[in-house]
């Protein structure tokens, strides 16, 4: 079986734009995580996000994120134009994956990729239903006098891949990943299988999402998942004192080839894929399976497939969403699949520092593990201070960790009960 | 791909009913069918009224065509490493639930992101995120009946084909020994429909409507309905869609049934002209021209069509093309099992 490799790598994080700014800021142990800016949140029940640090994604900030792909600016004067753009995940995933397709020397030669990427739902654009409503009724024939942009109510699950797909002219296949917060994991999984089993030389993979506006931050807040305090240290992944998790936005982007394809174009590998498990928890719609016994065999599952053991493993990039019931569930799965090593092995979550990207978190996490391979560094556990003890792992707390490891684990798991793990190997 | 891989059940709920038997036969000639499924009975209903008031449209067919496979299989045991692949639409809930939501957020004519934040948050019950998260299309049926293995959920009918294949490659990857595969999705909703509308699809032909498609694959059976011969989702961007479909039906070889599954007017042209190159004297069974267009749920209405094709008449070997939006070519081969 081939190995696969990733060689490119695009972000767009609450730490900025670009793959340096997320390592540098996990480097750092800062925190990303403020007040939300990018609508007025005065009358939101939530105040507090991980939130890219762009009011409003237009064609101009657009066209010159991205560069020689769309050099007269027209592609995204178009979409402007659309109304595309009002989906802030539309731009972050078209800004990362040029970052990633950029970073990984790809050009016309490549244009046959395979695209996997994870996206959230679609954007719901609430101002939009007031020109159907009369007297208090919707009337949906009004729709089609309503003076408003073509991607009006909703954007389109697919709105963003099939951007891509325009901007990078490919020619391969598109999977778009739908499994909730496992999805971005999943998406990089896949794109390592297609090329494993041969079915692709080479895939544009990755996730991107957002939920900060109005009706995503609604929604949200209606499950009673966000943490109720307004701070910048709301999400407190595995601290006794967490209290929900902190909604982030963003995007990560990778390309996947083959060692071979990689060393043949002269590209350094930045790492390796070297296995992938899911399953399901099939407890309840609202709740982790308390034991953890799911997730644990999604672990054991990824780890028996990239011929792991547990004492090989020198870090793990948990989910951690700093919700009650998800820490204590994720540490249970962890210490059944590594037993003692689980005193041993270093693990954080970043999402005190960036919020919970949703559908994209898992590809972020995945890029934020890089961080062990490219400096030597294991990022920290923002606001974590005491760790709760129900939560019996070797949690790094805020201060990162200098580590020189060549196995890292990262863990995702979806609303709903979908879980997901991928084991990365230093090339 | 893994080259025949029996297919030991199959169940669908759709505009045909809510048996997918018979259904290659009601599909022939200029029938037409109603665009939305049948009622479901409450003997043949799944979960208690508070789990199905948590589900979309798309999540109840989905559950009830899960569990009508499971009891057709017999799969009542060792679900903890069943694996379950599966297409999905757009997010879809009740207006009745979502829009009092945006009628509290008006100020007169106008609306209020004020009173979105302050009064419209609160207007709408909780339950109608469970409706709006389109992964519970495979959650709520995984969650009722107790399924744990190795999963994916796929947008549109692309990801319907490529649900099939990830369940293929699972079974043969040793991931687990048996799955389902396939699909839901309803395009029934208004907001779908003015969609459509909008975008000129209902003008280029194409009918929305609804259903759920399951397949249940083996690793080893002994008497399977039929066998997966081949999965692939190919792009047909640069080449057009008659030419990518001629294409993978030459690379096919022998084909006795062809059912298609086209999104609207061109793709239906598309792939017409490419069956008539390739297989002239052969009956071509026109999915959504009969039942509409399910969606994301299409193309797996279409390997219940060709399974039906397989197990009722003298057919040895079927495919399947599904072209979508997205420009996307699904090609599904399907041979007789032992039991036809």
């Amino acid at each position: 079986m081939t190995d696969a490799v990733i060689t490119g790598v695009g972000v767009v994080s609450p730490f900025g734009i670009g793959f340096g700014p997320l390592l540098d800021g996990l480097a750092e142990g800062r925190s990303a995580v403020g007040p939300i800016r990018s609508f007025d949140v005065t009358s939101f029940p939530v105040k507090f996000a991980g939130e890219v640090p762009v009011e409003k994604p237009t064609a101009d900030w657009l066209a010159s994120r991205l560069g020689e792909f769309d050099a007269d600016g027209c592609r995204a004067k178009g979409w402007q134009a659309d109304g595309a753009l009002r989906d802030r995940k539309v731009a972050f995933g078209l800004v990362a994956a040029a970052e990633a397709w950029r970073s990984a020397g790809c050009g016309t030669a490549e244009r046959d990729a395979t695209l996997a990427i994870s996206l959230g739902l679609e954007q719901a654009f609430v101002e939009d239903f007031t020109a159907l409503f009369v007297d208090g009724a919707v009337d949906w024939k009004l729709d089609a006098a309503a003076p408003l942009p073509r991607v009006r109510y909703r954007s389109r699950v697919d709105l963003c891949s099939s951007c891509l797909v325009d901007l990078l002219d490919l020619r391969g296949p598109v999977v778009v990943h739908v499994s909730a917060c496992a999805s971005g994991a999943l998406a990089v999984a896949h794109a390592a299988q297609l090329v494993e089993r041969g079915e692709a030389d080479i895939v544009l993979c990755g996730a991107a999402d957002s939920l900060l506006n109005p009706m995503g931050i609604g929604g949200f807040w209606r499950l009673g998942a966000p943490s109720p305090r307004h701070a910048p240290d709301a999400c407190r992944p595995f601290d006794l004192r967490r209290d929900g998790l902190v909604v982030g936005e963003g995007s990560a982007m990778f390309v996947i080839e083959s060692r071979e394809r990689a060393r043949a174009r002269g590209m350094r590998p930045l790492a390796s894929v070297l296995g992938q498990g899911s399953t399901q928890d099939a407890h309840r719609t609202t709740a982790p399976r308390p034991d953890g016994s799911a997730a644990a065999r999604a672990i054991a599952r990824a780890l028996d497939r990239a011929r792991i053991s547990p004492g090989e493993l020198g870090y793990i990039n948990a989910h951690g969403t700093g919700t009650p019931l998800n820490d204590p569930a994720e540490a249970r799965a962890i210490r059944a699949v590594l037993g003692a090593d689980a005193d041993r092995v270093p693990v954080s979550s970043i999402k005190g520092a960036v919020g919970h990207l949703m559908a994209a978190s898992g590809a972020i996490e995945i890029a934020a593990s890089l961080l062990a391979f490219e400096r030597g560094i294991l990022p920290g556990t923002a606001h974590h201070r005491e760790r709760d003890p129900e939560c019996d792992i070797r949690v790094i707390g805020e201060t990162p960790l200098p580590a020189e490891v060549d196995v890292v684990l990262s863990t995702s798991f979806g609303f709903g009960g979908q879980n997901a793990a991928v084991v990365l190997g230093r090339v | 791909m893994t080259q025949g891989l029996p297919i030991v059940g199959a169940a669908g709920i759709g505009p045909f009913g809510l048996d997918y038997r018979g259904m290659a036969r009601r599909l022939g000639g200029d029938a037409r069918h109603s665009r939305s499924a049948p009622p479901i009975p409450p003997e043949a209903d799944v979960g208690d009224r508070r789990s199905r008031r948590l589900m979309s449209r798309s999540a109840h067919l989905c559950a009830v065509t899960l569990h009508r496979l499971l009891d057709e299989t017999g799969w009542r045991g060792g679900l903890d490493e069943l694996g379950f692949f599966l297409g999905v639409g757009e997010s879809t809930c009740g207006a009745d639930d979502l829009f009092p939501m945006f009628r509290e957020s008006l100020e007169g004519e106008r609306f209020s992101l004020e009173r979105f934040g302050a009064r419209g948050l609160t207007a709408s019950p909780p339950l109608v995120v469970f409706q709006l998260l389109n992964n519970f299309t495979l959650c709520h049926g995984a969650i009722l009946e107790g399924i744990g293995g190795p999963n994916g959920v796929y947008y549109s009918s692309a990801g319907t084909v490529t649900a099939l294949a990830q369940a293929a490659h699972a079974i043969a990857e040793g991931q687990c020994r048996r799955a389902v595969a396939g699909a839901a999705d309803h395009g029934l909703s208004p907001i779908c429909l003015a969609e459509l509308a909008r975008n000129g699809f209902t003008a280029d032909g194409l009918e929305a409507s609804e259903g759920s498609g399951l397949l249940a694959l083996a690793a080893e059976a002994q008497e399977p309905i039929a066998r997966l011969e081949r999965c692939k989702l190919l792009s047909t961007r640069g080449r057009g869609l008659a030419s990518a479909a001629e294409t993978a039906l030459e690379s096919l070889g022998t084909v006795d049934a062809i059912v298609i599954a086209p999104w609207g007017r061109g793709a239906r042209e598309g792939l017409l002209q490419a069956t008539s190159r390739r297989h002239r004297n052969l009956e071509v069974v026109d999915l959504t021209s009969a039942l509409g267009d399910a969606l994301a749920a299409t193309p797996a209405l279409g390997w219940l069509a060709a399974i039906d094709l397989l197990t009722e008449r003298d057919v040895a070997r079927a495919v399947v093309l599904s072209a979508g939006i997205d420009g996307q070519l699904g090609v599904v081969a399907l041979g007789r099992g032992a039991a036809a």
